[in-house]
């Protein structure tokens, strides 16, 4: 254990980074002072202090409860969008390098079609469509992460079919099905989790470039980039602490995430492994 | 002019009078300031807008991105006087006189007045300016058409006269004919271009310079302005700023030298960074907070849960947030303003209770009586915007305080006016502004059965009969009592629950002179009268 | 070669397609019009039902979808793609104003990403797990995970309330004023660029890595090589292909980014533009930006793959 940190302080730190995010946004509810939502007139703008430790927002809501309940509001957004992205990414980028031919073909031209859209439009386009929801904004981001888990598991999928294991597996009269699952998957897992990973933190950042926008997760929800754009930007003179927090807590995570993600590939990565 | 310099030694609030009783300004129209220093020529004026203009057409435009850039370049038949906004003063009618039975109107037309495009202006131009607000021809879609329902037509009898021929008396003619809106086109580009979308003509004090879309809109002094030694500026020029941080870090860098309505919060920081340099000046805006409950949908239909969901409205609350605790609960006429309802009239009505505690408990009562002991749940759509949303987040804890669970529903404004337009929502949780401070205005466009903006689709019998009727009282005094009247039938009928005004906030450089704001920003943004002192 | 470009460039088509089609979708799912848009304003009145669908009609909005999309289509072939619903000038004329400035910060932030990136990259991985490595990963990190709009605001605010200053506003061509322009556009250029060369360090440096552990880099030091040859001659060449494909799908990804330092920088620029007609509903706008973005991202991976084929002779036209 200490070894793994000597070995990789930056992983080390953004292990511990991601543990306390998860915390905060598992025990919430115990962590936050006050309710993140109740409205008190008589204490807006009570600057950071004992009571309050983040200080108060413009409805003199506690801004320290807002950003612990942000956490899993994060959280939520960050893992749905990825699991979503990801896996839909990923089932298709298996398929299309395991079976190829046409399928891949009419697979692949779908992806660079989406890749062909800037991240940002993609999203900023779904949310318009379908309307500012805490789904919606789930599905927007996660659309933006399927093609490039697409291609990587693709890729990795068709160096593994070339194999003479897989081949051997395909000789003995596995069925296509089983093939795949059972000796390709587990060749993909390793890609799949370090890209998730990284994506944790860029769909946080979607979520907050959304919110900044004004197409982000509708109020009162208490999530981090609606926090810091909306009326934070409207205080920021008079209550930079509105903002400010929730900017940290964004970065903190999104710091975390990116550096437990390198960690990760380094240990998972087989290329690297060894060195 | 009683222009309050910023001083540190004063008081915040005592610095931020300047707006609070607008009456008060009198009609003296150029104050002390003014006497003191005599008019300095030249120089370029610096404002902006948050959005740049779809096309120049006045008369089919609806947002305050044309208006304010195109303003100086054009007049009115009459306008509202630059320095006091209760006062309906010539503009290109020099004088006009109303019949006995108060259903014609004549104007007497100022002589000598060119076009920018060097045409003689006549009464053919009003008459074509003004048949196309009133009757617009197919493809014109003039949205004011409706607050002129009662002028049944036009004449001119010679080059220097037109006459406004009235179904009935309409008591509020001048002051919404006086709006910022209703300018005058030249009627030869309007019969050949068939609209004013691209073109800049008028007869105003400035003429079009340059345009660049997206980025600015500049106007340069017309030489041959009717009236004599205007205006004092060389122009003005109008940039396009989306972001409101932006806008007000450009005024503070002095790249502007004017910024309108802004926030409490942004005027305080002005106020830190630019001292005595600059002036700030707070108002109360025409524009009313509210609620709408669509009648059309159960549970809303009944009165008495509309009447539980007003009294669980903590208006002081609400107004102190939103106008940082210096607004009052207000009924529908602007609170500021000669039509208010008085706050002791007001607390009489539901809603309005001072003890909140006992009145929500009624409330609860009330909900219960109607079937919902455990209240229910709602949703209310909400336009997606930081004023919109903010006043969105309060509602739902108040109304939740009485056991209505309100889920918030945010759209963009495309999505949002679909949604409204087909009264397809329950709670709608907004604003809404009108151009003057006038009951033929606000209730002709927000309470009458066929208003345009009567989401709540509530339509009140009493309420048609008192609008006719004030509205054909040309004594202001006569008239005040009927408009009470009127304002506490549609406020015991919870027609929309109405919270109060909003308040903003006015930064001006030091050196702009002759400026000055009113409640609403559709009245006089024309800068004839504004010059800049050596700064 | 160039039957091999001629098979890329057809393959094209397809996608475009597929673009032209999906945002099409998205924008007639997307509730309300630009009709109702234009009859309405903050000011109070509103429209009746008749006269907006009088507008939609004028604005051939009641057209069958089948009819608007062809039309859409047979435009853009034309490269004439129709005029704004919003403010009734031709689409291409609105666009070739705001080209130039997305154009301009695009570059900028490139250049300011690879000057940035690849130093720090590069340092990185030949003194990898040193503090030398430690730092600059967190401060390439730090630029990924700061968001743009936020370093942007902050930006903004800092210069203006510590510095009086602000960049000028309104917009200056480089060609008419250099030294204006440049002001208006390094602060903007300087947050994307950043936020750019997060990711394209941290890539650079693993590619570099891996470089460094092939048979004949080690070969090199083997032959006694000094380490700064060994890295400037064979590392840098052959780490080069997957920066500079990263740094392709991130020009795309920038013109995204465009859209928000446009807005905090108030520069008239494509992204601001597209946003504007995405809420105004403005169709032809919409899908001419989108496709025309996606023209360009496509076009910047066929170059990055030429490169990567001119860098790697192993992949040539695979």
């Amino acid at each position: 254990m200490m070894d793994a940190v000597r070995r990789k302080p930056m992983g080390a730190v953004g292990a511990v980074l991601v543990c306390s995010l998860v915390v905060m946004a598992i025990f919430a509810d115990q962590i936050a002072r006050h309710n993140p939502d109740r409205v008190r007139a008589v204490q807006r703008f009570q600057p950071p202090g004992r009571v309050f430790w983040f200080g108060t927002d413009d409805f003199g809501r506690d801004v320290f409860s807002r950003v612990v309940h942000g956490a899993r509001i994060s959280l939520q957004i960050g893992i749905a969008a990825v699991l979503l992205g990801t896996s839909v990414g990923a089932l298709s980028g298996l398929i299309s390098g395991y079976v190829g031919g046409r399928t891949d073909l009419t697979i692949q031209r779908v992806m660079d079609a989406l890749m062909a859209f800037p991240t940002l439009v993609l999203a900023l386009a779904v949310v318009a469509a379908l309307g500012a929801s805490l789904f919606n904004v789930i599905v927007a981001v996660a659309l933006t992460l399927i093609p490039a888990a697409n291609r990587v598991v693709r890729s990795v999928a068709l160096s593994v079919r070339e194999t003479a294991y897989v081949m051997a597996a395909r000789g003995l009269g596995g069925s296509e099905p089983r093939v795949v699952f059972v000796h390709v998957l587990p060749y993909c897992f390793a890609p799949y989790v370090v890209i998730a990973t990284a994506n944790l933190g860029t769909a946080i950042l979607a979520e907050a470039a959304l919110g900044f926008l004004g197409l982000g997760v509708p109020p009162p929800t208490p999530a981090w980039g609606s926090m810091l754009s909306g009326a934070a930007q409207g205080y920021l003179f008079r209550a930079p602490w509105m903002a400010i927090y929730p900017g940290v807590a964004i970065s903190l995570a999104v710091f975390g995430f990116n550096m437990f993600g390198d960690a990760l590939r380094d240990v998972l990565d087989p290329k690297l492994k060894g060195h | 002019m009683d222009q309050k310099r910023i001083d540190s030694s004063l008081s915040r609030r005592e610095l931020l009078v300047a707006g609070v009783g607008w009456a008060a300004w009198g009609a003296t129209p150029r104050g002390a300031g003014a006497a003191d220093e005599p008019p300095r020529y030249g120089g370029i004026l610096t404002q902006d807008t948050f959005a740049d203009a779809p096309h120049f057409d006045l008369h089919q435009s609806e947002t305050i991105a044309a208006l304010l850039p195109l303003a100086p370049c054009y007049n009115r038949l009459v306008q509202y006087d630059p320095f006091d906004s209760t006062r309906i003063v010539p503009d290109l009618a020099e004088r006009w006189e109303i019949s006995q039975d108060g259903r014609l109107y004549t104007f007497h037309l100022r002589r000598g007045v060119k076009f920018h495009h060097g045409k003689p202006f006549k009464a053919e131009d009003v008459r074509a300016s003004w048949d196309r607000i009133i009757d617009p021809p197919k493809g014109v879609f003039s949205v004011r058409k409706l607050i002129f329902d009662a002028v049944s037509g036009i004449e001119t009898p010679d080059d220097h006269t037109v006459r406004f021929v009235l179904k009935r008396p309409m008591a509020s003619l001048l002051a919404n004919i006086g709006q910022g809106w209703n300018v005058i086109f030249p009627k030869d580009v309007l019969d050949a271009k068939g609209d004013m979308k691209r073109d800049v003509v008028g007869t105003g004090p400035f003429k079009l310079k340059q345009y660049v879309r997206g980025v600015s809109l500049e106007v340069e002094k017309y030489p041959d302005y009717h009236v004599k030694g205007r205006p004092y500026l060389d122009g003005v020029k109008t940039f396009v700023i989306p972001d409101l941080n932006t806008a007000v870090n450009a005024y503070i860098a002095g790249q502007l030298l004017l910024h309108e309505a802004t926030t409490e919060s942004q005027a305080e920081q002005a106020r830190l960074r630019v001292g005595s340099r600059g002036v700030i000046a707070r108002l109360t805006q025409m524009s009313a907070l509210t609620m709408e409950m669509n009648a059309t949908r159960k549970p809303w239909s009944d009165p008495r849960v509309r009447q539980a969901a007003s009294m669980a409205i903590d208006r002081k609350e609400a107004v102190d947030v939103m106008t940082d605790g210096a607004g009052e609960p207000s009924g529908m006429m602007l609170s500021t303003g000669p039509w208010a309802l008085p706050a002791a009239e007001l607390q009489k009505l539901p809603g309005y209770a001072l003890d909140k505690a006992a009145e929500r408990a009624r409330a609860r009562k009330l909900l219960a009586e109607a079937g919902f002991p455990n209240g229910f749940k709602a949703t209310m759509i909400v336009r997606r915007g930081q004023q919109f949303e903010s006043a969105a987040v309060l509602l739902k804890d108040q109304l939740g305080q009485v056991g209505i669970d309100v889920n918030l529903e945010i759209h963009e404004t495309a999505a949002f006016y679909d949604k409204t337009r087909k009264r397809d929502f329950e709670l709608y949780g907004g604003s809404y502004s009108t151009a003057v401070d006038d009951p033929d205005a606000i209730f002709g466009q927000n309470y009458l059965c066929n208003a345009g903006r009567n989401y709540s689709a509530m339509c009140v019998p009493e309420v048609e009969k008192l609008f006719l009727e004030q509205s054909q009282i040309r004594d202001p005094k006569a008239r005040l009592p009927v408009v009470h009247q009127l304002q506490r039938v549609a406020l015991q009928n919870v027609m929309k629950a109405v919270l109060g005004f909003r308040v903003t906030f006015y930064l001006y450089a030091g050196v702009v002179r002759n400026y000055r704001p009113h409640y609403s920003r559709y009245l006089s943004e024309s800068r004839e009268q504004v010059w800049l002192a050596r700064g | 070669m160039s039957r091999y470009l001629l098979r890329r460039l057809i393959a094209t088509v397809p996608v475009l397609i597929a673009v032209s089609m999906i945002v099409f979708v998205i924008m007639r799912v997307a509730p309300g019009d630009v009709a109702q848009m234009l009859l309405s304003g903050e000011s109070g009145s509103v429209a009746s039902a008749q006269e907006v669908r009088q507008l939609r009609q004028q604005l051939g909005l009641d057209r069958p979808y089948h009819v608007q999309y062809l039309t859409f289509l047979a435009g853009v072939a034309r490269l004439d793609p129709g005029t704004s619903l919003w403010t009734n000038e031709p689409v291409m004329v609105e666009l070739g104003r705001r080209i130039p400035v997305t154009l301009e910060l695009a570059v900028l932030a490139v250049v300011i990403s690879w000057t940035i990136a690849l130093p720090t990259g590069v340092l990185s991985a030949v003194f990898q797990d040193t503090w030398i490595d430690y730092v600059f990963r967190v401060f390439s990190v730090a630029g990924l995970a700061l968001p743009a709009f936020w370093t942007g605001t902050l930006l903004v605010l800092l210069l203006a309330q510590q510095f009086h200053w602000m960049p000028p506003l309104g917009y200056v061509s480089p060609t008419d004023n250099p030294r204006l322009n440049l002001q208006q556009f390094i602060w903007p250029a300087l947050i994307i660029g950043y936020a750019t060369a997060a990711i394209l360090s941290r890539i650079t440096r693993s590619s570099v890595l891996e470089v460094l552990r092939e048979d004949y880099v080690r070969t090199a030091h083997a032959k006694g090589l000094h380490g700064a040859m060994v890295v400037g001659r064979h590392v840098l060449k052959n780490a080069l292909a997957p920066v500079l494909t990263l740094s392709a799908v991130q020009m795309g990804n920038l013109l995204g980014g465009a859209v928000i330092s446009e807005t905090i920088f108030t520069l008239p620029g494509v992204g601001r533009f597209l946003v504007d007609a995405i809420l105004h509903r403005d169709y032809p706008v919409v899908q001419t930006i989108v496709i025309l973005f996606a023209v360009v991202v496509i076009a910047l991976n066929l170059i990055t793959d030429l490169l990567y084929a001119w860098f790697d002779p192993r992949t040539r036209y695979a």
